[in-house]
């Protein structure tokens, strides 16, 4: 193992981690809030984007959406920077993982770029449909890390 | 819940949306109903299987030795023993389900002499998954 995953696993917080009775679980079941509000959103904005329900107003829902889904990303991002260093060096070493973290970054980028976008085209529903197959898909890997 | 009930509940509620409305199928109605099934048929196995894939379940083998280190530790406790003329490291199961069941920190120490019924990891021959531990004169079912 290299020196810096070393130095990470006698780190306080990855040490707490580990033995707090309550501290994992916890940390655990705020993650899945994290997702559940991140990819929610997601799918409502995507969606109306791909054209369901066009009573709703695009622009005020993707207010709410962008707000809510970056809250949710947030809480992820924290949670599972935790989750990460507990298993460092496993996790580092595993292509899941790799590929989880790459993905996320692509969708990030892909998040940016749509949620810019005032006007619905055929652009914005190819965009639209990589965020709803790309989430998805983080989340069956994430759930695939779990039992590796 | 059986799938093909779940399923046929959602081809339900769409044929009575489309009844109450008294329209064609729309195609996005059809859509979503069938989004919704692939879904579910994609979220059942996930949840009725529990992971731990990655051992050789049909071959159950059984170790005796010292432990020489031990992790009372989330999210699953382990310990390493020396048996069988190799270093083994035993998966056991998560710090709450170990004291739930009895098992405590104090009876996986170093030095304690234990018994482990488990499968080997695949990929790793000298890691296994403890299904049960005998330590203490007592036997404590993990999963």
């Amino acid at each position: 193992m290299s020196t810096p995953l070393v130095a990470l696993k006698g780190f306080w917080l990855a040490q707490a981690m580990k033995y707090s009775t309550w501290l994992y679980p916890t940390v655990e079941t705020v993650h899945i809030w994290g997702v559940g509000m991140l990819f929610g959103s997601v799918v409502l904005m995507d969606l109306r984007v791909l054209g369901l329900g066009k009573a709703v107003d695009y622009s005020a829902l993707s207010r709410l959406g962008i707000a809510v889904s970056l809250l949710g990303f947030s809480l992820a991002v924290l949670t599972g920077s935790m989750l990460f260093i507990t298993h460092a060096g496993d996790l580092i070493a595993s292509r899941l993982f790799i590929l989880k973290m790459c993905l996320i970054f692509l969708l990030i980028t892909n998040a940016v770029l749509l949620r810019m976008r005032v006007v619905i085209n055929a652009a914005t529903k190819a965009q639209a449909v990589i965020s709803l197959v790309g989430w998805a898909s983080v989340i069956g890997l994430g759930r695939w890390l779990a039992y590796v | 819940m059986d799938m093909r009930v779940a399923i046929n509940f959602i081809a339900k509620i769409n044929v009575w949306r489309l009844n109450s409305r008294n329209k064609k199928m729309k195609p996005i109605l059809l859509l979503r109903g069938l989004l919704l099934s692939l879904s579910l048929l994609v979220a059942f196995p996930s949840i009725a299987h529990h992971g731990w894939s990655e051992y050789e379940q049909t071959k159950l083998i059984k170790l005796t030795g010292k432990v020489i280190q031990n992790g009372y530790e989330h999210p699953h406790g382990f310990i390493k023993l020396s048996a069988d003329g190799k270093e083994w490291v035993a998966v056991l199961a998560p710090p709450f389900r170990m004291e739930n069941r009895g098992l405590l920190k104090t009876d996986i120490a170093d030095g304690a002499q234990v018994t482990v019924e488990g499968y080997v990891n695949r990929s790793k021959p000298d890691e296994m998954r403890a299904e049960r531990i005998t330590v203490s004169n007592k036997t404590i079912e993990l999963r």
